[in-house]
């Protein structure tokens, strides 16, 4: 009945997050800052290989490729996955805390090897760009969130719950 | 845990060159489920009668088919039939996918046509619904059908860290004694 009652809740919140994205206030005053913020790390570590390259607002340009980074490539939805997940789980606010904390650092940093990656495998190897921004990449993020989560839960049940089984 | 994930990156790459050069086989199956559709390679065009022709790229609804693969490669459902409900669950999404996707585009994306047949907000209702499937409902259901099939595996209260053999004969031990 808990796993019910878990599913339940992750898929209410995470709709709920995900539904807030499509309002332009967020979008505009958290989105697209957050994004910015994303795309000057990303070409800061891209200009090491790549000379030459710009960052406006969300586009990395340089002259073998440019990107412009939106909503999917920010990392923000797997972000809230792992929120929605973590905070649907039956846990101690304490450790739904350190569970949203780590896990929306993990992506993060996850998502800034993904930028970086993808900005050189579309400089270098162009036919290669849409199977790993769409497939490859997409997938591993979500995977560390998923990942991210059980490893996470296990380590989070309630001693109180646990000792009653 | 380092075979757990050896195993999902196995799995994930075998459904990653499944969906890769199957996609046009399994757009043809979509096809036959959704009216006024045809297979176009890794596309689906539409063509209703009274409406312009649009094309779906279908590829970018199915591919959650790579996390569980992954994910079931891992940890695998102890019940066949928990799996293959999962399964069907999950090709279930990527019909509606397809439904939403066709109509998100009619509403938006038809030039005239759009703003003749759907009000502002049946425009907003339906772009809203593609959108959440694609930025990460379409991974929410990938992990839903699997936590859903692995059944008592899943990290849940009172079955995750349950005493161990010793600490249950501890306990047996210990009311026979009363």
């Amino acid at each position: 009945m808990s796993r019910v009652r878990f599913i339940v809740v992750f898929l209410l919140l995470l709709a709920i997050f995900e539904f807030a994205l499509l309002i332009d206030v967020v979008d505009r005053d958290v989105v697209i800052p957050f994004t910015t913020w994303i795309a000057i790390i990303s070409g800061a570590i891209i200009r090491i290989a790549q000379p030459g390259l710009h960052v406006i607002g969300t586009t990395i340009s340089a002259p073998c490729f440019a990107v412009d980074i939106r909503n999917g490539c920010n990392g923000v939805e797997a972000t809230l996955f792992v929120v929605a997940a973590v905070l649907a789980f039956p846990a101690s606010v304490a450790k739904k805390l350190i569970g949203v904390v780590i896990g929306t650092g993990l992506i993060q940093l996850a998502n800034l090897v993904r930028v970086v990656t993808l900005f050189l495998i579309g400089c270098h190897r162009r036919s290669w760009f849409e199977a790993f921004h769409l497939a490859v990449w997409q997938t591993a993020i979500f995977a560390l969130a998923v990942g991210f989560f059980i490893i996470w839960s296990r380590r989070s049940v309630p001693a109180n719950v646990a000792s009653r089984a | 845990m380092l075979r757990a994930a050896l195993s999902f990156i196995a799995g994930a790459a075998v459904a990653l060159a499944l969906w890769w050069y199957a996609t046009p086989a399994y757009n043809v199956l979509l096809t036959r489920i959704v009216r006024h559709a045809e297979p176009s390679g890794r596309s689906i065009k539409v063509v209703y009668p009274g409406a312009p022709e649009i094309q779906i790229p279908a590829d970018q609804l199915t591919y959650n088919i790579i996390l569980f693969a992954g994910l079931v490669a891992a940890a695998p459902p102890r019940r066949l039939e928990r799996l293959l409900i999962a399964i069907v669950v999950l090709l279930a999404f990527h019909v509606l996918a397809l439904l939403t996707s066709i109509e998100a585009t009619y509403a938006t994306r038809a030039g005239p046509f759009s703003r003749t047949n759907y009000s502002p907000p049946e425009q907003d209702f339906w772009t809203s619904i593609d959108f959440l499937y694609r930025i990460g409902g379409l991974f929410a259901i990938a992990f839903v059908c699997w936590y859903a099939a692995i059944g008592a595996r899943a990290p849940q209260p009172g079955t995750s860290k349950r005493p161990g053999r010793d600490g249950q004969a501890r306990r047996r031990t210990a009311s026979s004694r009363r």
